[in-house]
């Protein structure tokens, strides 16, 4: 490796939010010339780290330099000017502009109303675009192009505010396969021109493909760090997952013979050809990554997106075309993002149970205040939190209490079938623990249970029978004792576990 | 099952939810405008000057009720203004042309809902925030109005009916029924609004649609049906500004949006929804009414009459924005 003079030197960076330690002394140093593979599992410290190397965050301690040059933490501009460059996930782009307008809007002149002549412009627009081996006409609307091109726009975007050192975050996430090759042409010409890319991806098979050299993260630390030739993917996948405490409280769960509660045959964007079935009383769990289509399965059971196909509840076609219609079958979706999605957090944690009883009455009905405040007390009981919550504020509540006053909700809307999204986003270790119990006591009262989550690993302490999906479709299906946390995360990031 | 609460939450005393004391920072407004009032002007506090505000409230009261509503919902409905006008014109071409009375009535709420209707079903059909379909139709009812009375007022009506002639000159005391059935209107959408479902799921609706749409509310009925309400409401004030002036301007009602909404956020009925109650609307109300009447005694040229509307909505802005910033603070 040439370690002579790397292009990109972090050194020693801390980094913690409150009482949480999100970089613990991470050094990284990559060469001109090199793709290096980010890994680590969510929470791993990445996107920390991301923000980090963006500016978007200052490190506590620890310092990144480009070619020698030292970056002054927290400043996104400061970094910019030293050749640092963040391709984000979502792109950020101005859809409505042409590719030339977007690729110069990063590099437009610094004083206001100055001239630039459009055939200069025209001219070095063309010229990164060559560089990265695309063939883009650059009057195009930008919006127009298929995602994998606008991927290319916004690198060459990075490339022509001058950016030697490119961090390119979950660049392939909605790629299909001939769409990522292309990009991988395009990141081996950049990095051929004395620059370096740092791709962060959770697809292990790519990043083997393309890196040199691989760092692993794991809360927070680096875990392990290979020339990407001298290591296979167990290795890897073992740094990324570790030590994994397993407290599985599906420990005993024989094979289910329980009668099939819901039968879901069909498509929607982003799901093909699904055929999913859930059993009275279990607990299944989706697992994927993100794109994975696992999310939209959910919305789609919920009645949230439109299913092409059907849907039969215990031998009777259902038609889902509001989550009204779900609910009044008894299918409840609880979305993944609280904030947004589920929790009116300017009102009281009585008036938010209360919604699911309101939502049941015909419209005029008379609200008995303390008939609504009986009701959510007893769902509090229900999931474990102090009554004495009923008049606070939902938004002042921890995420953990907030997550259990969603279900505690959801439970109100009396279902048999419970759908949780992403069910543990944002809850510490201690109240995740107690919301599995909970699961588990509710598919023990006969409710069915579908659920995803972030957190891969959780699934399996959770779920009775574990459905794996790849890029909108279904891949594995079977008890989740039939899976460790490798080849789970193999499954699901299509390489074979090793 | 384990208590995960930490000791913050565990903290706070159980409280009784607060019902609607927002509403007195407003009432103290009212007060104090009614101190200004009697101060500046000897006539202000008499029996006569205070009904005549209060008959003068009542027309542009009904289309507050509605647009408070249909804020509250998340919306906001600019029309009003316009239906009262065009609901007044059918009633009284109706009635010049000698259809018996129930008939004319009917006909002018039937105007009023139906433009309402309108409102509402092209606004969530074409997925556009109704200020701008309501801006449209603003122009679009004002003009129909304006075509089908020629221009002018509709007036020499033939001998009224006896009971709209009752009801819209008569009164109890210095009330007159036609502020009273108003005021019987807004109790009613109150009652509705606090204590029974429907107005439960119109506030959840209002302040976070996708929570709502979520738990299995009907987010664009609700908001269909809202509207259609606003411009019932509309219309039931322009029929009754029939039976008070007997006579009905294709102009009447110009500006009343602005007032409305001016009276709607001033007592405290939130630009974002969600938020608010009729009784704060009714003091809101109360405000603009008293601040009309005041540049009338204190001899003000007429033409700020909306002026004074547009400033009080600005001033109401503004409060709001400097309350919810302390508030922010405070945490």
């Amino acid at each position: 490796m040439t370690q002579a003079s790397p292009l990109l030197a972090v050194q020693n960076v801390s980094k913690s939010f409150g009482a949480f330690r999100a970089l613990d002394d991470v050094s990284l140093s990559i060469a001109a010339g090199e793709v290096h593979g980010l890994l680590g599992a969510n929470g791993a410290g990445k996107s920390t780290l991301i923000g980090v190397l963006s500016g978007a965050h200052a490190p506590d301690s620890g310092s990144v330099a480009v070619a020698g040059t030292a970056i002054k933490g927290g400043s996104l501009q400061a970094a910019r000017k030293a050749g640092l460059a963040v391709v984000h996930q979502e792109l950020m782009m101005f859809p409505d502009r042409s590719v030339e307008e977007n690729i110069f809007a990063s590099v437009l002149p610094a004083a206001p109303f100055a001239f630039v002549p459009w055939k200069d412009r025209r001219q070095r627009v063309e010229a990164v675009l060559d560089r990265l081996g695309a063939h883009i006409d650059v009057r195009r609307r930008v919006g127009d192009l298929p995602l994998s091109q606008q991927q290319i726009v916004e690198i060459a975007r990075a490339l022509c505010s001058g950016g030697r050192v490119l961090v390119l975050d979950e660049p392939t996430s909605s790629l299909s396969q001939p769409e990522a090759e292309g990009l991988f042409e395009a990141i081996r010409s950049i990095v051929a021109k004395d620059a370096a890319v740092i791709f962060v991806s959770h697809r292990l098979d790519e990043v083997f493909k393309l890196t040199d050299r691989i760092t692993v993260l794991r809360d927070g630390r680096v875990e392990g760090r290979w020339a990407t030739a001298d290591t296979d993917i167990a290795a890897v996948t073992e740094a990324m997952v570790g030590q994994y405490a397993q407290h599985r409280v599906n420990a005993n769960a024989a094979p289910l013979k329980a009668p099939v509660a819901l039968t879901l045959r069909g498509s929607a964007p982003g799901v093909r050809d699904l055929d999913l079935s859930l059993r009275q009383g279990e607990v299944v769990g989706l697992a994927g990554l993100e794109g994975s289509g696992v999310s939209t399965v959910m919305e789609m059971l919920g009645g949230v997106v439109p299913v092409d196909g059907s849907v039969d509840l215990g031998g009777t076609a259902l038609r889902l075309r509001h989550p009204i219609d779900a609910i009044r079958a008894g299918i409840v979706y609880m979305p993944p993002d609280r904030k947004k999605g589920g929790l009116w957090l300017d009102r009281s944690v009585s008036d938010n149970i209360a919604t699911a009883a309101v939502g049941r009455m015909r419209p005029f009905s008379w609200l008995r205040k303390s008939t609504l405040d009986g009701i959510a007390e007893k769902r509090l009981e229900e999931v474990g939190v102090r009554t004495n919550a009923l008049y606070e504020r939902v938004g002042r509540l921890s995420g953990g209490n907030q997550q259990r006053v969603l279900l505690g909700r959801n439970l109100e809307s009396r279902p048999r079938i419970l759908l949780l999204s992403d069910f543990t986003r944002g809850v510490d270790v201690k109240a995740k623990a107690a919301i599995h119990q909970l699961v588990r006591t509710l598919a023990n009262e006969g409710i069915t249970v579908c659920l995803s989550s972030s957190d891969l690993e959780e699934l399996l302490d959770v779920a009775d029978r574990v459905v794996c999906f790849r890029a909108g479709r279904v891949v594995a299906d079977g008890p989740s004792t039939g899976f460790n946390k490798l080849s789970l995360l193999g499954t699901v990031s299509g390489v074979a576990a090793a | 099952m384990d208590n995960v609460t930490t000791a913050s939450e565990g903290a706070v005393p159980r409280q009784r939810r607060r019902l609607g004391f927002d509403e007195l920072g407003i009432l103290v407004a009212v007060v104090l405008f009614m101190v200004i009032g009697s101060l500046t002007s000897p006539y202000f506090l008499t029996v006569n000057n205070l009904a005549s505000v209060l008959q003068n409230i009542t027309f542009l009261g009904f289309l507050c009720v509605g647009v408070g509503l249909v804020l509250m919902a998340g919306e906001i409905d600019i029309s009003v203004g316009s239906i009262f006008g065009l609901a007044s014109v059918v009633t009284a071409l109706m009635l010049k042309n000698d259809f018996p009375l129930v008939l004319a009535i009917g006909g002018g709420l039937a105007t009023g809902l139906i433009c309402g209707l309108i409102n509402g079903i092209l606004a969530q059909a074409i997925k556009v925030p109704a200020v701008v379909i309501t801006l449209a139709t603003l122009g679009v009812y004002r003009a129909v109005a304006l075509a089908l009375a020629n221009g002018s007022p509709v007036g020499g009506l033939p001998a009224l009916p006896e009971f709209f002639d009752w009801f819209g000159q008569g009164g109890i005391g210095p009330i007159s029924f036609i502020t009273i059935l108003f005021l019987v209107v807004a109790v009613i959408a109150e009652v509705v609004l606090r204590w029974t479902s429907s107005g439960y799921r119109l506030l959840a609706i209002g302040s976070h649609p996708h929570a709502a749409t979520l738990i299995g509310f009907r987010v664009e009925r609700t908001r269909v049906l809202v509207l259609a309400f606003s411009g019932l409401v509309a219309g039931l004030s322009g029929v009754c500004s029939v039976a008070y002036l007997n006579t009905a301007g294709p102009t009447g009602g110009t500006g009343y949006e602005l007032s409305a909404l001016a009276a709607t956020i001033i007592g405290g009925v939130g630009l974002s929804g969600g938020r608010g109650s009729i009784v704060g609307v009714l003091l809101g109300l109360c405000v603009i009414g008293i601040i009309q009447n005041l540049i009338v005694l204190w001899g003000v040229s007429p033409n700020w009459t909306q002026g004074v509307s547009g400033l009080v909505l600005i001033a109401a802005m503004t409060l709001t924005w400097l309350t919810r910033r302390n508030e922010g603070r405070a945490h």
